[in-house]
């Protein structure tokens, strides 16, 4: 079974962009707009991984990785943030809030991929975890 | 005079008795013998001749102490009208005059008052002598004032004192008082004489000073006030601006994310295959879409860094993976316009915010190729004495004495026919001595000759250290 990625992205143009690209790299996706759906999205779909960006309308990005983090079937589940620089700064408040790594926007279509593995793989190895995402 | 000539009159006096006595004595024997005829016409001759000369004797000294009467009733005459004239010299010397003055005990009985005093109490003397002066300041006031006569000692005689007045009927006034103590054999104080001037005018004009200075200290905190608001305004607008920027430039690059990503999708061939135009129109697509959003990223930096609120990001990283990073953004334009790239870079490891001196190596070597057509550009990087010493050489335009000043200024560009068909912003040079300085602790300078080339350097520390206190990182 291919991994799931959950996006939980409120602009549309960047929600799109990046379920093309995951599924061009054969992931399968789920979608959310805001944190409280994504936030029920953690809980219904287990996703294998979670792109969450850091601006939603509804809150704070920082705040659902913390309901992410707060449960404990899900306190171990690879969240990659997805910030811009225009806010840098909350890097560092979300490394430390538990967030297994950041790719900045603009997403760069031929160099997104390896970012969000790279950062997976350093989160696995740091949290001694044997499953690995297969493709 | 008087006693000498009562003394004259006396012996005369006597002397004549004295003579008479005898005379009448000798007479009375001479009778008592028999020889009383005789005797008698003698005896009356001698006595009528004796007392004739007593007589003139006696005129004499009558004449002699009339003479004397005179002379002392013109001294006495003489000495009461000198001592009237002295008495009337003095009496002017106290009375007119503008100043006060009163004798009194010590518990200020007062025993003399002039007529200026007695004016300025609107009462006759005879109201004023005899009444203790102290009783007409309230009863709060007259310990300390009878406590400032008590200092008057034989040594130090003259005391001082300033008092306020309020007089039924009239405005306050002041009065400055000098009183000088007579004593008795033993040192103890018998009375004071007094003497006061009305210093009412300087003190109002006092008052009126410590007003005014009082006024000017209150305008001086209302001004400060009104400056540190308007201060503290300015601060807050400043920060809004670089708030309002910060946004702005997020929602600049909003849009700009979907250009690049798009683009980028259809680059990749993620939608199909694409021929070579779409390719090469694609391509300028996404380096404008570049430009743009490295402009609206430098502008945001500078609005942090002139806000204070530039994050610093320390990390420890070795300076070859900046040079190289850097180096690859612009690997394929060196290339193309057949520069050479020389690397001098002696590997060092340091703590400081990587992705900084990254943008400032970038922002120095984008600069060497845009203005450099032919040659080489090189990289050069020593540590000496703790710094970092990084420099970008190139054989390109080169820069004006003139022109070097204004480097490293805002949005100034050289104006040259050469410069301007290259595009930029003049931000570039400027956020990199605002990122060396602010950010990495260092210093920038730029060494070059018109048609000769440039150096441009920057030296920051090895180690800038932990994070100070009160500072956001």
């Amino acid at each position: 079974m291919k991994a799931l990625a959950l996006i939980i992205e409120d602009n549309e143009d960047n929600r799109v962009l990046i379920q093309l690209i995951l599924e061009h790299h054969g992931y399968r996706t789920v979608l959310a707009k805001d944190g409280r759906s994504g936030i029920a999205q953690v809980a219904a779909s287990r996703p294998d991984f979670v792109l969450l960006d850091i601006q939603l309308p509804d809150m704070h990005g920082l705040d659902v990785l913390r309901a992410i983090r707060g449960d404990e079937r899900t306190a171990q589940l690879p969240v990659v943030a997805m910030t811009s620089y225009a806010l840098s700064g909350d890097e560092v408040r979300f490394i430390e809030a538990g967030c297994t790594g950041y790719i900045e926007k603009p997403i760069e279509p031929d160099t997104v991929m390896a970012q969000i593995m790279a950062a997976i793989d350093r989160h696995d190895r740091s949290k001694g975890s044997h499953e690995s995402i297969d493709c | 005079v008087s006693g000498r000539l009562r003394n004259a009159t006396v012996v005369h006096v006597q002397e004549t008795r004295n003579v008479s006595r005898k005379l009448i004595e000798k007479a009375l024997h001479m009778r008592a013998l028999g020889y009383y005829s005789e005797v008698k016409s003698t005896l009356l001759t001698q006595t009528i001749f004796e007392v004739d000369r007593a007589r003139k004797s006696l005129s004499r000294t009558n004449r002699a102490l009339d003479q004397s009467q005179n002379q002392l009733l013109q001294l006495v005459e003489q000495r009461t009208r000198s001592l009237q004239q002295s008495e009337a010299r003095y009496r002017d010397l106290i009375e007119n005059q503008a100043a006060m003055i009163a004798s009194f005990l010590p518990d200020t009985t007062r025993t003399f008052v002039n007529l200026p005093y007695a004016r300025f109490w609107g009462k006759s003397r005879d109201a004023l002598i005899g009444e203790r002066w102290i009783e007409v300041f309230p009863e709060s006031e007259r310990a300390a004032m009878l406590a400032r006569l008590a200092a008057c000692t034989p040594e130090h005689p003259v005391v001082e004192l300033e008092h306020e007045l309020k007089r039924p009927g009239q405005s306050v006034c002041w009065l400055h008082w000098q009183f000088i103590g007579s004593f008795d054999a033993q040192g103890k104080i018998t009375h004071y004489q007094g003497i006061a001037v009305d210093i009412t005018e300087r003190k109002t004009m006092e008052r009126e000073l410590a007003g005014q200075r009082e006024h000017m200290e209150e305008l001086v905190v209302q001004r400060t006030g009104e400056l540190t608001r308007a201060n503290q305004r300015l601060q807050e607008l400043d920060q809004l601006k670089s708030l309002f920027i910060a946004s702005m430039s997020h929602e600049l690059r909003t849009p700009l994310n979907s250009i690049l990503g798009f683009s980028g999708i259809l680059l990749q061939g993620l939608d199909g295959e694409l021929n070579s135009q779409q390719t090469d129109h694609l391509g300028r697509v996404q380096r404008s879409a570049r430009h743009l959003l490295h402009l609206i990223t430098d502008v945001i930096d500078l609005s942090r860094i002139e806000a204070g609120q530039a994050a610093v990001h320390r990390e420890a990283f070795q300076l070859e993976s900046v040079v190289s990073e850097a180096v690859d953004s612009f690997r394929h334009i060196i290339k193309d316009k057949g520069l050479v790239l020389e690397l001098e870079v002696v590997p060092q490891q340091l703590f400081s915010d990587r992705r900084r001196l990254l943008q400032c190596v970038l922002n120095y070597l984008s600069n060497a190729v845009k203005f450099t057509e032919n040659g080489t550009i090189t990289i050069r990087a020593v540590a000496e004495a703790g710094k970092l010493i990084l420099q970008v050489q190139d054989t390109g335009i080169g820069i004006d004495q003139e022109d070097q000043a204004r480097l490293f200024t805002q949005f100034s560009r050289i104006d040259s026919p050469q410069v301007r068909q290259i595009p930029g912003t003049g931000l570039g040079l400027y956020l990199t001595q605002k990122l060396v300085q602010e950010i990495l602790q260092g210093e920038v300078w730029c060494s070059s000759k018109w048609g000769g080339g440039s150096t441009f350097t920057l030296r920051i520390p090895l180690d800038i250290g932990p994070e100070k206190d009160g500072k956001a990182t």
